[in-house]
């Protein structure tokens, strides 16, 4: 069930926002697509799941991807914490299920939504409405809802961006899972270099729209690249696990 | 893993409340409706009102008989139907625009209406076999125009809420000047013709255009059930919706081709009535949520409950008289509307 995507290109009101892009990711890899602010990850994750259109292949278990079929198959969580309103926090997560749903929830559907609320130590808030939570709360509460449709690739733009230390390790962790124990291909566009690193099968660099480099975080990130890509200077040095910790120093 | 603090409200629970309060709703329209059967100017006595509507026509006076079965119940029952007609779209409307604003007064459809309507009088326009239907048939057609032009302008720029509320706005100012327009070239009394249509009034409310705005209702519904939990998930935004599943652009098109079904169908008969379609939905929000399967069901009720609750005091005003009831429409509903803003806990968007 690799996911392939070739050659895709977006173009937003005549620029070119992604160009060319090539990548490869096995059953269960999560993969972090890193670069800086305006290098095309936002859009690159909206035109794989569907939302932007695009030029280029994309294919999962060697099938074509068209519009329709990516958003059966992908599951893709803005980067926003999503808009204030009064639906309540089990209803946001039933959505997940939209063509399960009838006029009444099946019983099986609603334990299975609140047992998907208790994974990420929400449950106690399932009659709350969205106004009523905290954002990093909602931002636990949309991953939840894209992990309980059971997607085959989860797409997630910043999926740490309001949440303190404890919660993002709660989040990565349980992504982390979820692709190991289903085969999920997750890719998630990170800020947080070193985080990233921690929880990296493989690391994509997008920079001006075009994949720098990809592959183990210890290849990936490099005190050139990161001098060249973000125009930070950087020292990295390897934890016990081997995985790279990236200091930034100054700005250049 | 837990964030939280315990709560003890939970869904089920929520679920029960929410079925409670429609269930409660229904119970209070309910007797508003029995009230605005009762009252009238013919000051019929309770009795006589029972027995009008229980016992068969040979056993009734034939002036009360007439009174109860050819005025007052077409009169409540177009109230209700109007009333549930225009909660329906304007929480169709809010929902599909995302903007608490949206209702298809403030989009230009009932202005649009008017325009035709007005029109129709001042041109004498005659339909050849149905002379009666000529009014309603141009104000639909006047709401049909206006939402024609605002999907015109959505195709050309995108469906988004954005154009949409834009061009409605702008379709709403266009067609008063034309209504002021027709009234300014009015004759005296062809103008008091046109500005009692537009107070809006149920006193030519018959079975038939009961029935006709009542078909179109059920129509709507049949059409709304598939869509409800989508128009829920719009509710998160365009995108978040989209990456769910929900063709955005489609749902939108089908729900506005339901809108100005439901608003020709309401207006055409009654005149304009501007004040339901915004905010009875805001009501029900603030007392069910968003879950659409309730919200809906709830606005139609509390747009009913308005409209016949306008009946009653459009009734009492002027002992004797039934003043139109699009004047007393607003003055039911807002003081209840203040109320929930005031004491409720809920946001109200």
């Amino acid at each position: 069930m690799t996911l392939n995507v070739k050659d895709l290109e977006v173009a937003l009101g005549g620029a070119a926002i992604v160009k060319r892009a090539s990548l490869s990711c096995a059953p269960g890899q999560f993969a972090m697509l890193i670069g800086p602010n305006g290098a095309g990850k936002s859009t690159l994750l909206k035109a794989l799941s569907g939302l932007l259109p695009s030029r280029g292949h994309v294919s999962l278990k060697e099938a074509t991807l068209g519009k329709a079929e990516r958003q059966e198959v992908i599951a893709y969580m803005p980067q926003d914490i999503g808009p204030t309103s009064s639906l309540t926090v089990l209803e946001v997560i039933l959505l997940g299920r939209l063509r399960s749903l009838g006029l009444s929830v099946p019983g099986d559907l609603a334990e299975a939504a609140q047992a998907a609320l208790a994974r990420f130590g929400l449950a106690a808030l399932q009659g709350r409405t969205l106004d009523a939570i905290s954002g990093g709360q909602r931002q636990l509460l949309f991953l939840a809802q894209a992990l309980f449709r059971q997607p085959d690739v989860l797409l997630l733009d910043e999926p740490t961006a309001a949440l303190d230390l404890r919660h993002q390790l709660v989040v990565l962790e349980a992504v982390r899972k979820h692709c190991t124990d289903h085969g999920t291909i997750a890719i998630a566009a990170m800020h947080d270099l070193t985080l990233a690193a921690q929880f990296a099968d493989q690391m994509i660099c997008l920079s001006q729209g075009r994949i720098e480099a990809k592959g183990p975080p210890e290849n990936v990130l490099t005190v050139d690249r990161l001098q060249r890509v973000y125009g930070v200077e950087a020292e990295i040095s390897l934890s016990a696990q081997g995985r790279p910790n990236v200091m930034p120093l100054r700005a250049s | 893993m837990s964030l939280t603090a315990s709560e003890p409200l939970t869904y089920s629970t929520l679920v029960r409340r929410r079925s409670l309060i429609l269930l409660a709703a229904v119970a209070v329209l309910a007797l508003v409706v029995v009230i605005d059967i009762l009252v009238g100017p013919a000051f019929l006595g309770f009795w006589d009102v029972l027995s009008a509507l229980t016992l068969p026509e040979s056993r009734v006076d034939a002036t009360v008989h007439v009174i109860v079965h050819e005025i007052r119940l077409p009169m409540t029952l177009m109230a209700l139907l109007v009333g549930a007609s225009l909660g329906t779209a304007g929480a169709l409307m809010q929902t599909i625009l995302g903007n608490p604003l949206a209702s298809p007064y403030t989009l230009g459809f009932s202005a649009a209406a008017g325009f035709g309507a007005a029109l129709a009088i001042l041109t004498g326009f005659e339909l050849p076999l149905i002379p009666s239907f000529s009014i309603p048939v141009a104000a639909a057609l006047g709401g049909c125009l206006a939402a024609c032009i605002v999907y015109g302008m959505a195709r050309l720029r995108g469906m988004t809420s954005e154009v949409m509320i834009l061009a409605g706005i702008a379709t709403l100012f266009m067609f008063q000047s034309l209504q002021s327009l027709v009234q300014y070239l009015s004759a005296p009394e062809v103008l008091q013709e046109i500005v009692f249509w537009l107070f809006g009034s149920l006193v030519k409310a018959t079975y038939l255009s009961v029935s006709i705005t009542g078909g179109i209702l059920f129509f709507v519904i049949v059409l709304l059930l598939p869509e409800v939990w989508k128009l829920t998930a719009l509710r998160l935004g365009d995108e978040r919706a989209q990456s769910l599943g929900v063709p955005v652009e489609r749902l939108r098109l089908k729900i506005f081709t339901l809108i100005v079904l439901l608003t020709a169908g309401a207006v055409a008969f009654v005149g304009t009535i501007g004040f339901i379609g915004l905010v009875a939905p805001h009501i029900a929000r603030m007392l069910v949520g968003e879950d659409q399967r309730v919200l809906l069901p709830m606005s139609a009720v509390t747009g009913a409950f308005v409209m016949a609750g306008a009946s009653v005091i459009s009734k009492l005003i002027s002992p004797g008289a039934i003043v139109p009831i699009g004047i007393v429409t607003a003055v039911i509903g807002v003081p209840f509307l203040f109320l929930l803003i005031i004491r409720g806990r809920r946001r109200f968007w």
